[in-house]
């Protein structure tokens, strides 16, 4: 099991979404792979928070990734974002998604979402690298009582999370976030699947 | 593409295995001319068992058999100008012995090739340049029968050795691996049954803990894996029917599930069986879709001899039928 | 080719010449271009898809029998799209034994490629030319040591086989182990890899319990691998090939403790929970995979009497 990427996103209902923090671990992936992948997680990421209504979690499986969303919204409308392979357990995932929104909350003033580049969250790298054995964070049983398993949704596409109509390839296709090697990429992973 | 379709498409995939050898300047063509002659085993094999035995041109598949001989080492390659190799002589005498030209190859130069290649420890290698695996045990096994030269093992104790280097191969799970020491996995499990059912030793087998093995491999919705928590494929209907059936435990698997799982990776437009819904095609899969499905007793099908992979009534008129058990043929 | 030294890794990269002539490399690096149809960035070489499948129609119409220099050009171009082509690897096998090629070069040409284009990692071909090229590079232990005492052959070896492995040097021993480790990583459940660990990890058992002065260190090697496929089946509770392997590992090493050879000592292994703890807390905090519950009867099932 591996997570791949951790974002806190600040998720503004009806807005379009702006990732604040992020940290990622893509050295599993070959040298000119690893751009591409990691533009494609931001936008996968950035696109399922934008489309979790606010208090909502839930877990989309696009490819080999699954991407786990908390959007607790709040006052400081922040999502966090966690994305792993099918294999990372899901309750760990929200466990963890909902300890660093609180230890995010605490540590970046609202001030400063205007101006992410001036965030300074590194906790988030500590966590990307602690929890990638979730029997070896040792919080986590106290947060996952918290948690109601029941109310994570789990989207078996990710074309059930977005509109009708709406495809993954379209967005992926119109995306200014995306270079063209990075599309490249993203398609020939699709057929290889 | 039609969504679910609840028939094999016998005409479709006949027209999709004759035109395989059309498009001989494409790519995909040259990318896999390591496999050409297996590929013709394959689709030869295919439409045999759907009743179609003609639809290939016999002189040409057996010309071109003949192209692929490798005069150095004796025995073929998998195309002209390549190695000869184990898995390419059992296809080329599967395709010679169905088309009942056995007699256009030097067979001592054959068997001398493949008993060259057995090991002190009763494995063979695939070529003189020694990988070994019990596919490889498979294919010199299956192609010295199929010549009617097995007592050829007999001497120095070959055919012992080769017996007690499979049962080295078994793991605690009844399963078999590749070379002693590997994980069970369903397609080594076949080379590995099929090849005791050939030396007639499957004596050795302890059936119902294989047999469970094989079963668990059915997954919810209806497709087989290879091994535990890895994908289902259209081959391992094969590959784990095939040895259930020597096992006689076809009936242990859910019969409706499987047959709608194989029928659902059809190419509704252009023929061929994927290895899943919704994936490539492929002449491999066709195949062993087929296959499954025969033995499944699926209406209009021809039986299928689950040892040589083989029309079992060929395999009969050589006398070389052993026991083994597919499901009653069904009516449409 | 252009480029004066290996590369460090080679990746077959989607799309034509054209779409990477516009992407933004770094200044130093050569710019793509129809002379140098390639992408090169700090030693890492890729290859446009559409020109690595024009290279290749050319490449396998090359004869088996070309003269040195076309066949290993020919042949490289041919694995790097068709890792499986048995003739290639068998052409550069005579290229080996004719003296023309080395087999250390030709260790260091099929590890960029077990690294390299994603299905290279899974081609028992690939593997097994590299166990040819140990066996080419090294002394066999046969020709060394044929007392070795009986009851270390049990089950895994017959005398035949064990004469027959390489004595392959332990640094060169634990570069294999990376580099398995990365094909079941970027492969994962990997057949042939994890077929090819069995084979290194019985060359470590093999030397481990000869009786000579490098003995100690293979049997460290074994020790360490064993932790390492222990955290490695602690991230990966599906892989179940990574626990077949265990089993097979710890066997070994029971084998070699209960059989009293000098170096294996007990201790190495004693402060680790028990295989059969280990295995039911897994199953505990992972109940659905099917993979641990086939662990834990592994484990059942090799429980020592003792
Ligand atoms: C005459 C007939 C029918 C066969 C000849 C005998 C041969 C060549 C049998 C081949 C059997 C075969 C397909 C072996 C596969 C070996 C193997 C261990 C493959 C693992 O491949 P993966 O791609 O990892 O597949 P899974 O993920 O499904 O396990």
């Amino acid at each position: 099991m591996k997570i791949f990427s951790i974002s806190v996103i600040l998720a503004p209902p009806s807005n379009s979404c702006v990732v604040l923090s992020n940290a990622s671990d893509l050295s599993s992936f070959s040298f000119y792979q690893r751009g591409s992948v990691g533009e494609f997680m931001t936008f996968l990421s950035r696109t399922v928070a934008e489309r979790t209504p606010q208090g909502q979690r839930q877990s989309v499986q696009e490819n080999n990734y699954t991407a786990h969303v908390y959007n607790r919204g709040g006052a400081e409308q922040l999502a966090a974002v966690l994305i792993a392979d099918q294999e990372y357990p899901v309750r760990p995932a929200f466990s963890l998604l909902t300890k660093i929104l609180d230890d995010f909350t605490v540590k970046v003033p609202q001030s400063s979402f205007d101006n992410p580049t001036s965030i300074s969250f590194p906790e988030i790298t500590t966590y990307l690298q602690k929890y990638q054995d979730p029997r070896q964070a040792d919080t986590i049983m106290r947060v996952q009582q918290e948690l109601d398993e029941t109310k994570i949704v789990l989207h078996k596409t990710i074309e059930s999370v977005l509109q009708r109509g709406e495809k993954l390839d379209n967005l992926v296709e119109r995306s200014n976030a995306l270079s063209v090697q990075s599309k490249m990429f993203y398609k020939t992973a699709k057929k290889q699947n | 593409m039609c969504a679910n379709p609840t028939q094999l498409l016998i005409p479709l995939h006949v027209s999709y295995i004759q035109k395989l050898g059309d498009s001989k300047d494409d790519l995909a063509y040259h990318l896999s001319a390591h496999l050409r002659l297996n590929a013709i085993y394959w689709g030869y094999t295919a439409l045999a068992i759907m009743n179609h035995p003609d639809a290939l041109d016999r002189e040409q598949m057996i010309d071109f058999v003949m192209s692929c001989w490798d005069q150095e080492a004796g025995a073929f390659g998998a195309h002209p100008d390549h190695d000869a190799h184990l898995l390419s002589t059992l296809s080329a005498i599967q395709i010679l012995t169905a088309q009942d030209a056995v007699d256009k190859v030097d067979v001592d130069c054959v068997v001398k090739f493949i008993l060259s290649l057995h090991q002190p420890s009763g494995v063979f290698a695939g070529d003189q340049f020694g990988e070994i695996d019990t596919r490889f045990l498979y294919c010199a096994v299956s192609a010295l029968s199929l010549l009617g030269r097995l007592h050829e093992l007999d001497k120095d104790g070959k055919r012992e050795k080769t017996v007690e280097y499979i049962l080295r191969c078994r793991n605690y799970d009844g399963g078999f691996g590749s070379c002693v020491g590997a994980e069970s996995h369903a397609a080594q499990v076949f080379v590995c049954v099929a090849a005791l059912a050939i030396l007639d030793r499957m004596d050795c087998v302890d059936v119902d803990t294989l047999a469970f093995w094989l079963c668990e491999r059915q997954l919810p919705n209806g497709g087989l894996n290879g091994r535990p928590e890895k994908l289902e494929d259209v081959c391992y209907s094969f590959w784990v029917l095939s040895s259930l059936s020597i096992l006689g435990k076809v009936h242990w698997i859910d019969v409706d599930k499987l047959v709608a799982f194989i029928l659902s990776a059809q190419d509704t437009e252009n023929g061929g069986i994927a290895d899943r819904p919704g994936d490539m095609v492929d002449v491999f899969h066709t195949l062993f879709g087929v296959a499954g499905l025969s033995i499944l007793g699926y209406p209009g099908l021809v039986d299928l001899d689950p040892i040589y992979c083989m029309p079992a009534k060929l395999i009969e008129a050589k006398g070389l039928r052993k026991s083994w058990e597919a499901l009653p043929r069904r009516e449409a | 080719e252009l480029i004066d030294q290996p590369p460090k890794t080679i990746e077959i990269l989607p799309g034509d010449l054209e779409q990477w002539v516009s992407a933004e490399l770094p200044l130093k690096s050569p710019q793509p271009s129809a002379d140098f149809p390639f992408v090169f960035v700090e030693g890492n070489l890729g290859i446009p898809k559409k020109v690595l499948y024009t290279l290749y129609l050319t490449s396998v119409s090359v004869p088996r029998n070309a003269d040195p220099h076309h066949a290993k050009a020919a042949t490289c171009v041919t694995l790097l799209v068709n890792p499986a082509h048995q003739t290639a690897l068998n052409t550069r096998k005579r290229l080996v034994l004719a003296g023309l090629l080395s087999p250390e070069k030709e260790l260091e040409f099929t590890e960029l490629l077990l690294r390299g284009p994603l299905d290279c990692a899974k081609q028992s071909v690939l593997w097994d030319h590299r166990r040819w090229c140990f066996g080419r590079l090294y002394d066999s232990l046969g020709a060394v040591n044929t007392q070795m005492p009986l009851p270390l052959l049990h089950g895994r070896y017959i005398p035949e086989e064990l004469k027959l492995l390489p004595k392959i040097p332990q640094s060169v021993i634990r570069d294999e182990f990376r580099i398995i480790a990365h094909a079941c990583q970027t492969y994962p459940r990997n057949y042939h890899a994890w077929n090819h660990r069995h084979f290194i990890v019985g060359i470590c058992y093999a030397l481990g319990g000869a009786i000579n002065e490098s003995s100690e260190e293979y049997w460290n090697i074994l020790i360490e691998e064993h932790a390492n496929l222990r955290r490695w089946i602690d991230l990966h509770v599906s892989d179940y090939s990574s626990m077949h392997s265990f089993g097979q590992t710890q066997k070994l090493i029971d084998h070699l403790v209960s059989s009293s050879f000098p170096c294996a000592t007990e201790s190495a292994i004693s402060s680790l929970p028990s295989f059969s703890n280990h295995t039911l807390l897994l199953v505990t905090h992972y109940p659905s995979h099917e993979s641990l519950w086939m662990f834990l009867r592994i484990a059942l099932g090799q429980m020592p009497s003792h």
